[in-house]
Protein backbone atom coordinates (compact mmCIF):
# COMPACT_ATOMS: atom_id res chain seq x y z
CA UNK A 1 0.00 0.00 0.00
CA UNK A 2 1.38 3.58 -0.78
CA UNK A 3 1.42 6.10 1.56
CA UNK A 4 0.52 9.83 0.41
CA UNK A 5 1.85 10.98 3.35
CA UNK A 6 5.16 9.74 5.75
CA UNK A 7 5.68 12.12 8.50
CA UNK A 8 8.78 10.56 10.65
CA UNK A 9 9.44 12.78 14.03
CA UNK A 10 8.43 15.97 13.14
CA UNK A 11 9.37 18.22 15.76
CA UNK A 12 8.64 22.44 15.48
CA UNK A 13 9.76 24.65 18.72
CA UNK A 14 7.73 27.47 19.49
CA UNK A 15 8.22 30.00 22.41
CA UNK A 16 5.39 28.78 24.17
CA UNK A 17 4.32 25.81 21.95
CA UNK A 18 6.67 22.04 20.90
CA UNK A 19 4.81 19.62 18.45
CA UNK A 20 7.10 16.56 19.65
CA UNK A 21 7.53 13.71 17.27
CA UNK A 22 4.77 13.66 15.87
CA UNK A 23 4.59 10.32 12.83
CA UNK A 24 2.20 8.70 10.89
CA UNK A 25 1.66 8.18 7.29
CA UNK A 26 -1.98 8.25 5.28
CA UNK A 27 -2.46 5.49 2.62
CA UNK A 28 -3.51 6.19 -0.81
CA UNK A 29 -7.63 6.43 -1.56
CA UNK A 30 -8.23 6.60 2.23
CA UNK A 31 -9.48 9.67 4.50
CA UNK A 32 -7.43 10.53 7.86
CA UNK A 33 -9.09 12.54 10.45
CA UNK A 34 -6.38 14.88 12.07
CA UNK A 35 -7.69 15.20 15.21
CA UNK A 36 -7.26 17.26 18.31
CA UNK A 37 -8.25 19.97 20.45
CA UNK A 38 -7.65 23.82 19.73
CA UNK A 39 -4.23 24.44 19.76
CA UNK A 40 -2.54 20.90 19.73
CA UNK A 41 -0.71 21.74 16.91
CA UNK A 42 -2.47 20.58 13.82
CA UNK A 43 -1.99 23.51 12.35
CA UNK A 44 1.42 23.34 12.84
CA UNK A 45 1.46 20.08 11.65
CA UNK A 46 -0.20 21.01 8.17
CA UNK A 47 1.45 24.27 7.16
CA UNK A 48 4.82 22.09 8.16
CA UNK A 49 3.95 19.61 5.64
CA UNK A 50 3.26 22.87 3.02
CA UNK A 51 6.56 24.30 4.21
CA UNK A 52 5.00 26.88 5.03
CA UNK A 53 7.23 26.81 7.90
CA UNK A 54 10.73 25.42 8.96
CA UNK A 55 10.41 22.27 10.92
CA UNK A 56 13.07 21.72 13.78
CA UNK A 57 13.66 18.30 13.13
CA UNK A 58 12.42 14.76 11.11
CA UNK A 59 10.84 14.07 8.02
CA UNK A 60 8.08 14.71 5.86
CA UNK A 61 7.31 12.84 2.69
CA UNK A 62 4.41 13.39 0.21
CA UNK A 63 4.13 11.33 -2.57
CA UNK A 64 7.47 9.79 -1.64
CA UNK A 65 9.04 12.83 -2.21
CA UNK A 66 10.78 15.78 0.04
CA UNK A 67 8.76 17.76 0.92
CA UNK A 68 11.05 20.47 0.99
CA UNK A 69 13.37 19.24 -1.83
CA UNK A 70 10.43 18.78 -3.96
CA UNK A 71 8.14 21.19 -3.30
CA UNK A 72 6.55 22.73 -6.30
CA UNK A 73 6.62 19.27 -7.71
CA UNK A 74 4.52 18.02 -4.59
CA UNK A 75 2.38 21.08 -4.63
CA UNK A 76 1.02 20.91 -8.00
CA UNK A 77 -0.70 17.66 -6.84
CA UNK A 78 -1.92 19.19 -3.23
CA UNK A 79 -4.49 21.25 -2.42
CA UNK A 80 -5.37 23.04 0.67
CA UNK A 81 -8.65 24.31 2.33
CA UNK A 82 -8.53 26.14 5.40
CA UNK A 83 -11.07 27.61 7.32
CA UNK A 84 -11.06 31.13 6.07
CA UNK A 85 -10.84 32.10 2.35
CA UNK A 86 -6.77 33.10 0.72
CA UNK A 87 -8.21 34.53 -2.29
CA UNK A 88 -8.44 38.49 -3.15
CA UNK A 89 -12.00 39.22 -1.65
CA UNK A 90 -12.48 41.85 -4.78
CA UNK A 91 -12.14 38.98 -7.29
CA UNK A 92 -15.18 37.23 -8.53
CA UNK A 93 -15.68 33.75 -8.56
CA UNK A 94 -14.71 34.05 -12.59
CA UNK A 95 -11.04 35.88 -11.90
CA UNK A 96 -10.07 33.36 -8.97
CA UNK A 97 -9.88 30.65 -11.78
CA UNK A 98 -7.88 33.26 -14.17
CA UNK A 99 -5.64 34.46 -11.82
CA UNK A 100 -5.13 30.87 -10.38
CA UNK A 101 -5.32 27.94 -13.47
CA UNK A 102 -1.91 28.70 -14.82
CA UNK A 103 -0.18 27.69 -11.97
CA UNK A 104 -1.44 24.04 -12.27
CA UNK A 105 -0.63 21.66 -15.01
CA UNK A 106 -3.42 19.53 -14.41
CA UNK A 107 -5.94 22.57 -14.19
CA UNK A 108 -9.35 21.96 -16.05
CA UNK A 109 -11.17 25.00 -16.62
CA UNK A 110 -14.42 22.37 -17.42
CA UNK A 111 -13.88 20.38 -14.41
CA UNK A 112 -14.10 24.14 -12.37
CA UNK A 113 -16.88 25.56 -14.16
CA UNK A 114 -18.40 21.75 -13.15
CA UNK A 115 -18.01 21.96 -9.63
CA UNK A 116 -18.82 26.03 -9.49
CA UNK A 117 -22.24 25.17 -11.02
CA UNK A 118 -23.13 22.17 -8.70
CA UNK A 119 -21.75 23.88 -5.52
CA UNK A 120 -24.25 26.89 -7.25
CA UNK A 121 -21.65 29.44 -6.69
CA UNK A 122 -22.49 32.85 -8.58
CA UNK A 123 -19.41 33.19 -11.20
CA UNK A 124 -20.04 37.16 -11.01
CA UNK A 125 -20.34 37.31 -7.33
CA UNK A 126 -17.01 38.51 -5.09
CA UNK A 127 -15.13 36.33 -3.35
CA UNK A 128 -16.43 39.34 -0.11
CA UNK A 129 -20.29 38.66 -0.95
CA UNK A 130 -20.11 34.71 -0.67
CA UNK A 131 -21.38 33.36 2.81
CA UNK A 132 -18.74 31.08 4.74
CA UNK A 133 -20.43 27.90 3.27
CA UNK A 134 -19.42 29.35 -0.16
CA UNK A 135 -16.46 30.67 0.24
CA UNK A 136 -15.72 26.80 1.36
CA UNK A 137 -17.24 25.26 -1.43
CA UNK A 138 -15.01 27.92 -4.00
CA UNK A 139 -11.78 27.01 -1.95
CA UNK A 140 -12.88 23.10 -3.16
CA UNK A 141 -13.43 23.94 -6.39
CA UNK A 142 -10.17 25.43 -6.92
CA UNK A 143 -8.70 22.25 -5.16
CA UNK A 144 -10.23 19.53 -6.92
CA UNK A 145 -10.16 21.25 -10.54
CA UNK A 146 -6.36 20.33 -10.90
CA UNK A 147 -7.40 17.29 -9.92
CA UNK A 148 -4.94 17.04 -6.65
CA UNK A 149 -4.08 13.80 -5.38
CA UNK A 150 -4.12 14.88 -1.74
CA UNK A 151 -6.41 17.01 -0.22
CA UNK A 152 -5.57 19.07 3.21
CA UNK A 153 -8.51 20.29 4.88
CA UNK A 154 -7.69 22.42 7.75
CA UNK A 155 -10.67 22.77 9.79
CA UNK A 156 -12.99 23.46 7.24
CA UNK A 157 -15.84 22.89 9.04
CA UNK A 158 -15.88 25.64 11.34
CA UNK A 159 -18.62 28.19 11.81
CA UNK A 160 -20.03 26.27 8.79
CA UNK A 161 -23.71 24.87 9.94
CA UNK A 162 -24.50 21.27 10.04
CA UNK A 163 -26.16 20.80 6.82
CA UNK A 164 -23.61 22.72 4.61
CA UNK A 165 -21.14 20.23 6.49
CA UNK A 166 -23.05 17.48 5.67
CA UNK A 167 -22.48 18.76 2.15
CA UNK A 168 -18.82 19.01 2.47
CA UNK A 169 -18.98 15.35 3.42
CA UNK A 170 -20.43 14.20 0.84
CA UNK A 171 -18.52 16.12 -1.71
CA UNK A 172 -15.60 14.46 0.18
CA UNK A 173 -16.80 10.72 -0.38
CA UNK A 174 -17.27 11.52 -4.00
CA UNK A 175 -13.89 13.55 -4.21
CA UNK A 176 -11.90 9.95 -3.09
CA UNK A 177 -14.02 7.44 -4.82
CA UNK A 178 -12.16 6.97 -7.74
CA UNK A 179 -9.30 5.66 -4.76
CA UNK A 180 -6.44 7.17 -6.27
CA UNK A 181 -6.72 10.70 -3.89
CA UNK A 182 -6.40 11.08 -0.21
CA UNK A 183 -7.73 13.59 1.92
CA UNK A 184 -6.04 14.47 5.74
CA UNK A 185 -9.10 16.40 7.42
CA UNK A 186 -8.12 17.99 10.09
CA UNK A 187 -10.93 19.53 12.68
CA UNK A 188 -11.93 19.71 16.39
CA UNK A 189 -15.33 19.28 15.19
CA UNK A 190 -14.78 15.15 15.56
CA UNK A 191 -18.60 14.03 14.68
CA UNK A 192 -17.76 14.93 10.86
CA UNK A 193 -14.89 12.46 11.08
CA UNK A 194 -16.88 9.76 12.51
CA UNK A 195 -18.81 9.41 8.93
CA UNK A 196 -16.21 9.56 6.46
CA UNK A 197 -12.65 9.09 8.10
CA UNK A 198 -10.81 5.78 7.69
CA UNK A 199 -8.12 6.46 9.67
CA UNK A 200 -7.52 8.65 12.83
CA UNK A 201 -4.35 10.72 13.74
CA UNK A 202 -4.65 12.24 17.62
CA UNK A 203 -2.52 14.97 18.85
CA UNK A 204 -2.87 16.06 22.21
CA UNK A 205 -0.82 19.47 23.09
CA UNK A 206 1.95 18.95 21.03
CA UNK A 207 2.04 14.93 20.93
CA UNK A 208 0.78 12.13 18.95
CA UNK A 209 -1.96 10.27 21.26
CA UNK A 210 -2.80 7.87 18.49
CA UNK A 211 -3.17 7.19 14.40
CA UNK A 212 -4.03 4.07 12.88
CA UNK A 213 -7.39 2.82 11.68
CA UNK A 214 -10.54 5.04 12.86
CA UNK A 215 -12.10 1.03 13.88
CA UNK A 216 -9.41 0.15 15.96
CA UNK A 217 -9.18 3.31 18.04
CA UNK A 218 -12.79 3.18 18.70
CA UNK A 219 -11.58 -0.77 19.48
CA UNK A 220 -8.61 -0.19 21.93
CA UNK A 221 -10.67 2.05 24.58
CA UNK A 222 -13.74 2.15 26.58
CA UNK A 223 -15.70 4.65 28.01
CA UNK A 224 -16.67 3.25 31.59
CA UNK A 225 -19.18 4.33 34.13
CA UNK A 226 -19.57 3.64 37.68
CA UNK A 227 -20.98 3.96 41.31
CA UNK A 228 -18.43 6.21 44.34
CA UNK A 229 -17.94 3.07 45.57
CA UNK A 230 -16.55 1.82 42.28
CA UNK A 231 -13.81 4.16 41.90
CA UNK A 232 -10.64 2.06 43.60
CA UNK A 233 -7.25 3.74 43.60
CA UNK A 234 -5.57 1.40 41.32
CA UNK A 235 -8.56 1.82 38.63
CA UNK A 236 -8.19 5.39 39.59
CA UNK A 237 -4.60 5.33 37.75
CA UNK A 238 -5.67 3.27 34.99
CA UNK A 239 -8.58 5.62 33.88
CA UNK A 240 -7.69 7.94 31.19
CA UNK A 241 -9.66 11.67 31.90
CA UNK A 242 -11.58 11.10 34.72
CA UNK A 243 -14.77 12.95 36.14
CA UNK A 244 -16.00 12.51 39.30
CA UNK A 245 -19.26 13.90 40.38
CA UNK A 246 -21.90 13.01 43.12
CA UNK A 247 -23.91 10.02 41.12
CA UNK A 248 -20.55 8.42 40.42
CA UNK A 249 -17.37 8.85 37.81
CA UNK A 250 -16.38 8.32 33.89
CA UNK A 251 -13.90 8.03 32.02
CA UNK A 252 -11.63 6.41 29.51
CA UNK A 253 -9.48 3.09 29.74
CA UNK A 254 -7.76 1.25 27.22
CA UNK A 255 -9.49 -2.15 26.05
CA UNK A 256 -6.82 -3.87 27.44
CA UNK A 257 -7.12 -3.22 31.09
CA UNK A 258 -10.91 -3.84 31.18
CA UNK A 259 -10.35 -7.42 31.70
CA UNK A 260 -10.15 -6.41 35.99
CA UNK A 261 -12.89 -4.19 35.99
CA UNK A 262 -15.66 -5.48 38.22
CA UNK A 263 -18.79 -6.42 36.74
CA UNK A 264 -21.00 -2.96 38.23
CA UNK A 265 -19.20 -0.67 36.29
CA UNK A 266 -20.85 -0.01 32.81
CA UNK A 267 -18.33 -0.08 29.80
CA UNK A 268 -19.38 1.39 26.30
CA UNK A 269 -17.92 2.35 22.97
CA UNK A 270 -16.58 5.51 22.99
CA UNK A 271 -16.88 8.47 20.24
CA UNK A 272 -14.15 10.10 18.80
CA UNK A 273 -15.38 13.18 20.85
CA UNK A 274 -15.47 11.23 23.84
CA UNK A 275 -11.83 10.03 23.62
CA UNK A 276 -10.81 13.55 22.49
CA UNK A 277 -12.25 15.18 25.94
CA UNK A 278 -10.71 12.33 27.69
CA UNK A 279 -7.64 12.49 26.78
CA UNK A 280 -7.92 16.28 26.95
CA UNK A 281 -8.15 16.31 30.61
CA UNK A 282 -5.21 14.01 31.41
CA UNK A 283 -2.43 14.94 33.59
CA UNK A 284 0.79 15.18 31.92
CA UNK A 285 1.21 13.58 28.26
CA UNK A 286 1.38 10.10 29.03
CA UNK A 287 -0.19 8.15 26.73
CA UNK B 1 10.95 31.83 -16.05
CA UNK B 2 7.82 30.04 -16.87
CA UNK B 3 7.19 30.35 -12.77
CA UNK B 4 8.63 34.01 -12.77
CA UNK B 5 6.47 35.12 -15.52
CA UNK B 6 3.36 33.55 -13.31
CA UNK B 7 3.99 35.37 -10.24
CA UNK B 8 4.09 38.55 -12.33
CA UNK B 9 0.59 37.66 -13.89
CA UNK B 10 -0.71 36.84 -10.22
CA UNK B 11 0.60 40.38 -9.03
CA UNK B 12 -1.23 41.92 -11.61
CA UNK B 13 -4.62 40.17 -10.97
CA UNK B 14 -3.71 41.31 -7.46
CA UNK B 15 -3.44 44.55 -7.92
CA UNK B 16 -6.20 44.46 -10.66
CA UNK B 17 -8.95 46.36 -8.91
CA UNK B 18 -7.18 49.04 -8.15
CA UNK B 19 -5.68 50.12 -11.64
CA UNK B 20 -8.56 52.83 -11.55
CA UNK B 21 -6.85 54.81 -9.52
CA UNK B 22 -4.53 55.70 -12.17
CA UNK B 23 -7.42 57.92 -13.68
CA UNK B 24 -6.95 59.99 -11.04
CA UNK B 25 -3.31 60.31 -11.12
CA UNK B 26 -3.25 60.65 -14.53
CA UNK B 27 -6.19 63.43 -14.50
CA UNK B 28 -4.04 65.38 -12.02
CA UNK B 29 -0.52 64.93 -13.72
CA UNK B 30 -2.13 66.17 -16.64
CA UNK B 31 -3.53 69.23 -14.91
CA UNK B 32 -0.48 69.94 -13.81
CA UNK B 33 1.60 69.48 -16.91
CA UNK B 34 -1.24 72.18 -18.91
CA UNK B 35 -0.52 74.62 -16.08
CA UNK B 36 3.06 74.60 -15.50
CA UNK B 37 3.26 74.71 -19.05
CA UNK B 38 6.16 71.32 -18.62
CA UNK B 39 4.43 68.25 -20.49
CA UNK B 40 7.25 66.47 -19.17
CA UNK B 41 6.20 67.04 -15.62
CA UNK B 42 3.05 64.57 -16.24
CA UNK B 43 5.68 61.81 -16.69
CA UNK B 44 7.01 62.38 -13.77
CA UNK B 45 4.26 62.79 -11.79
CA UNK B 46 2.78 59.76 -12.85
CA UNK B 47 6.43 58.06 -12.61
CA UNK B 48 6.62 59.12 -8.97
CA UNK B 49 3.34 57.48 -7.70
CA UNK B 50 3.36 54.14 -9.66
CA UNK B 51 6.07 53.57 -6.80
CA UNK B 52 3.99 54.08 -3.36
CA UNK B 53 0.36 52.32 -5.58
CA UNK B 54 2.81 49.11 -5.84
CA UNK B 55 3.21 49.01 -1.97
CA UNK B 56 -0.44 48.51 -2.19
CA UNK B 57 0.31 45.36 -3.47
CA UNK B 58 1.32 44.61 0.52
CA UNK B 59 -1.66 45.81 2.19
CA UNK B 60 -3.89 43.78 -0.13
CA UNK B 61 -1.17 40.76 0.54
CA UNK B 62 -2.26 41.48 4.16
CA UNK B 63 -6.02 42.57 4.50
CA UNK B 64 -6.56 39.08 2.15
CA UNK B 65 -4.53 36.56 4.22
CA UNK B 66 -2.56 35.85 0.44
CA UNK B 67 0.28 34.52 2.46
CA UNK B 68 -1.65 31.00 3.04
CA UNK B 69 -2.31 31.59 -1.11
CA UNK B 70 1.42 31.76 -1.43
CA UNK B 71 1.58 28.77 1.04
CA UNK B 72 -0.14 26.33 -1.26
CA UNK B 73 0.90 27.70 -4.85
CA UNK B 74 3.59 25.81 -6.39
CA UNK B 75 6.02 28.78 -6.53
CA UNK B 76 9.25 29.31 -5.42
CA UNK B 77 9.92 32.18 -2.81
CA UNK B 78 12.51 33.12 -5.20
CA UNK B 79 10.45 33.29 -7.93
CA UNK B 80 7.73 35.31 -6.06
CA UNK B 81 10.20 37.73 -4.74
CA UNK B 82 12.24 38.42 -8.36
CA UNK B 83 8.31 38.47 -9.95
CA UNK B 84 7.22 41.36 -7.59
CA UNK B 85 10.29 43.53 -8.99
CA UNK B 86 9.65 42.79 -12.28
CA UNK B 87 6.18 43.83 -11.94
CA UNK B 88 7.19 46.80 -10.27
CA UNK B 89 9.44 47.75 -13.17
CA UNK B 90 6.92 46.95 -15.66
CA UNK B 91 4.03 48.92 -14.68
CA UNK B 92 6.35 51.99 -14.21
CA UNK B 93 7.48 50.95 -17.84
CA UNK B 94 4.02 50.88 -18.76
CA UNK B 95 2.93 54.29 -16.91
CA UNK B 96 6.20 55.87 -18.25
CA UNK B 97 4.84 54.93 -22.09
CA UNK B 98 1.25 56.12 -21.47
CA UNK B 99 2.27 59.26 -20.14
CA UNK B 100 5.15 59.87 -22.33
CA UNK B 101 2.24 59.77 -24.86
CA UNK B 102 0.09 61.81 -23.05
CA UNK B 103 3.03 64.74 -22.41
CA UNK B 104 3.74 64.68 -26.42
CA UNK B 105 -0.22 65.55 -26.91
CA UNK B 106 -0.05 67.86 -23.81
CA UNK B 107 2.99 69.25 -25.82
CA UNK B 108 0.90 69.34 -29.20
CA UNK B 109 -1.70 70.71 -27.18
CA UNK B 110 0.39 74.23 -25.69
CA UNK B 111 1.93 74.55 -29.11
CA UNK B 112 5.08 74.14 -27.27
CA UNK B 113 7.44 71.07 -28.85
CA UNK B 114 8.93 68.22 -26.57
CA UNK B 115 12.45 69.67 -25.54
CA UNK B 116 14.65 66.23 -25.28
CA UNK B 117 16.54 67.47 -22.49
CA UNK B 118 13.52 68.38 -20.24
CA UNK B 119 12.29 65.43 -20.91
CA UNK B 120 14.94 62.69 -20.56
CA UNK B 121 15.86 64.92 -17.25
CA UNK B 122 12.10 64.50 -15.49
CA UNK B 123 11.70 60.60 -16.91
CA UNK B 124 15.23 60.06 -15.33
CA UNK B 125 14.93 61.66 -12.15
CA UNK B 126 11.12 60.16 -11.72
CA UNK B 127 12.69 56.66 -12.72
CA UNK B 128 15.34 56.92 -10.21
CA UNK B 129 13.42 57.96 -7.50
CA UNK B 130 11.09 55.10 -8.15
CA UNK B 131 13.92 52.68 -7.78
CA UNK B 132 14.81 54.71 -4.53
CA UNK B 133 11.52 53.99 -3.63
CA UNK B 134 11.10 50.24 -4.19
CA UNK B 135 14.66 49.96 -3.25
CA UNK B 136 13.95 50.73 0.16
CA UNK B 137 9.94 49.59 0.28
CA UNK B 138 10.01 46.36 -0.84
CA UNK B 139 12.62 44.83 1.71
CA UNK B 140 10.93 46.21 4.32
CA UNK B 141 7.32 45.14 3.47
CA UNK B 142 8.95 41.74 2.72
CA UNK B 143 10.02 41.49 6.76
CA UNK B 144 6.85 43.48 8.12
CA UNK B 145 3.41 43.50 8.33
CA UNK B 146 2.78 46.50 5.63
CA UNK B 147 0.33 48.19 8.68
CA UNK B 148 2.98 48.16 11.24
CA UNK B 149 5.78 49.62 8.71
CA UNK B 150 3.61 52.17 6.61
CA UNK B 151 4.40 54.67 8.18
CA UNK B 152 7.91 54.20 9.23
CA UNK B 153 9.04 52.87 5.55
CA UNK B 154 8.30 56.32 4.32
CA UNK B 155 9.75 57.68 6.80
CA UNK B 156 13.74 57.74 4.36
CA UNK B 157 11.90 60.07 1.82
CA UNK B 158 11.19 62.38 4.25
CA UNK B 159 14.56 62.18 5.48
CA UNK B 160 15.96 62.91 1.76
CA UNK B 161 13.91 66.08 1.39
CA UNK B 162 14.83 67.55 5.24
CA UNK B 163 18.83 65.86 4.57
CA UNK B 164 18.50 67.55 1.08
CA UNK B 165 17.16 71.10 2.35
CA UNK B 166 20.10 71.40 5.36
CA UNK B 167 23.03 70.66 3.13
CA UNK B 168 21.39 72.99 0.34
CA UNK B 169 21.54 75.60 3.08
CA UNK B 170 23.92 74.97 4.90
CA UNK B 171 26.89 73.88 1.96
CA UNK B 172 27.32 75.66 -0.89
CA UNK B 173 26.77 72.47 -3.23
CA UNK B 174 24.99 74.81 -6.02
CA UNK B 175 27.94 76.24 -7.24
CA UNK B 176 28.75 72.73 -7.87
CA UNK B 177 25.47 71.48 -8.83
CA UNK B 178 25.80 74.29 -11.32
CA UNK B 179 28.73 72.64 -12.72
CA UNK B 180 26.72 69.14 -12.56
CA UNK B 181 24.21 70.55 -14.65
CA UNK B 182 26.50 71.82 -17.42
CA UNK B 183 27.93 68.50 -17.66
CA UNK B 184 24.64 66.74 -17.74
CA UNK B 185 23.08 69.50 -20.58
CA UNK B 186 26.42 68.62 -22.69
CA UNK B 187 26.71 65.12 -22.05
CA UNK B 188 22.74 64.45 -22.68
CA UNK B 189 23.26 60.70 -23.03
CA UNK B 190 24.30 60.95 -19.47
CA UNK B 191 21.11 61.47 -17.68
CA UNK B 192 19.89 58.19 -19.07
CA UNK B 193 22.39 56.10 -17.93
CA UNK B 194 22.62 57.83 -14.61
CA UNK B 195 18.79 57.93 -13.69
CA UNK B 196 18.14 54.28 -15.12
CA UNK B 197 21.01 52.86 -14.58
CA UNK B 198 21.42 53.77 -10.72
CA UNK B 199 17.97 52.99 -10.46
CA UNK B 200 18.17 49.39 -11.87
CA UNK B 201 21.72 49.06 -9.57
CA UNK B 202 19.05 49.92 -6.67
CA UNK B 203 16.61 47.48 -7.93
CA UNK B 204 19.82 44.82 -8.18
CA UNK B 205 21.29 45.28 -5.25
CA UNK B 206 17.42 45.29 -3.04
CA UNK B 207 16.43 41.95 -5.32
CA UNK B 208 18.51 39.79 -3.48
CA UNK B 209 18.15 41.38 0.04
CA UNK B 210 14.43 41.12 -0.76
CA UNK B 211 14.94 37.29 -1.27
CA UNK B 212 17.15 36.94 2.02
CA UNK B 213 14.47 38.16 3.73
CA UNK B 214 11.50 36.44 2.28
CA UNK B 215 13.07 33.02 2.55
CA UNK B 216 13.36 33.03 6.06
CA UNK B 217 9.50 34.61 6.69
CA UNK B 218 6.87 31.68 7.88
CA UNK B 219 4.15 32.10 5.11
Amino acid sequence: MNNVIEIKNLCKNYKDFSLNNISFSLPTGYIMGFVGQNGAGKTTTIRLILNMTDRTGGDIKIFGMDNIKDEQKIKQDVAVVFDDIYFVKNWTVYEVEKALKSFYVNWSSTLYSQYVSSFHLPVDKKVKDLSHGMKMKLMLAVAMSHEAKLLILDEPTSGLDPVARDELLEILSAYISDGQKSILFSTHIVSDLEKIADYITLIDKGNLFYTGTKDYLLESFFVIKGGPDDLTNPLREKIIGLTKNNTGFSGLMPASEMKHLSKEIITETPSIEEILVCISKREGNHG
Amino acid sequence: MGNVLKSIRLDNYILKAYYKAFIVVYVIAIIIGIIAKIPALTVAIVVVITAPFIGTYFSVYEKNNLSKLYGILPLGKFEVVIGRYLYALFLSIINGIVSGILAYIISLFLNKGMDRLTFITYLSASFLYFCLFIAVQFPIYFKYAFSKVYIFSNLPFYLVFVIGAYILNKTDILKSLSQIIQYFTSHQNMIWVTGIGLGLILLIISCPLSYLIYKKNEL
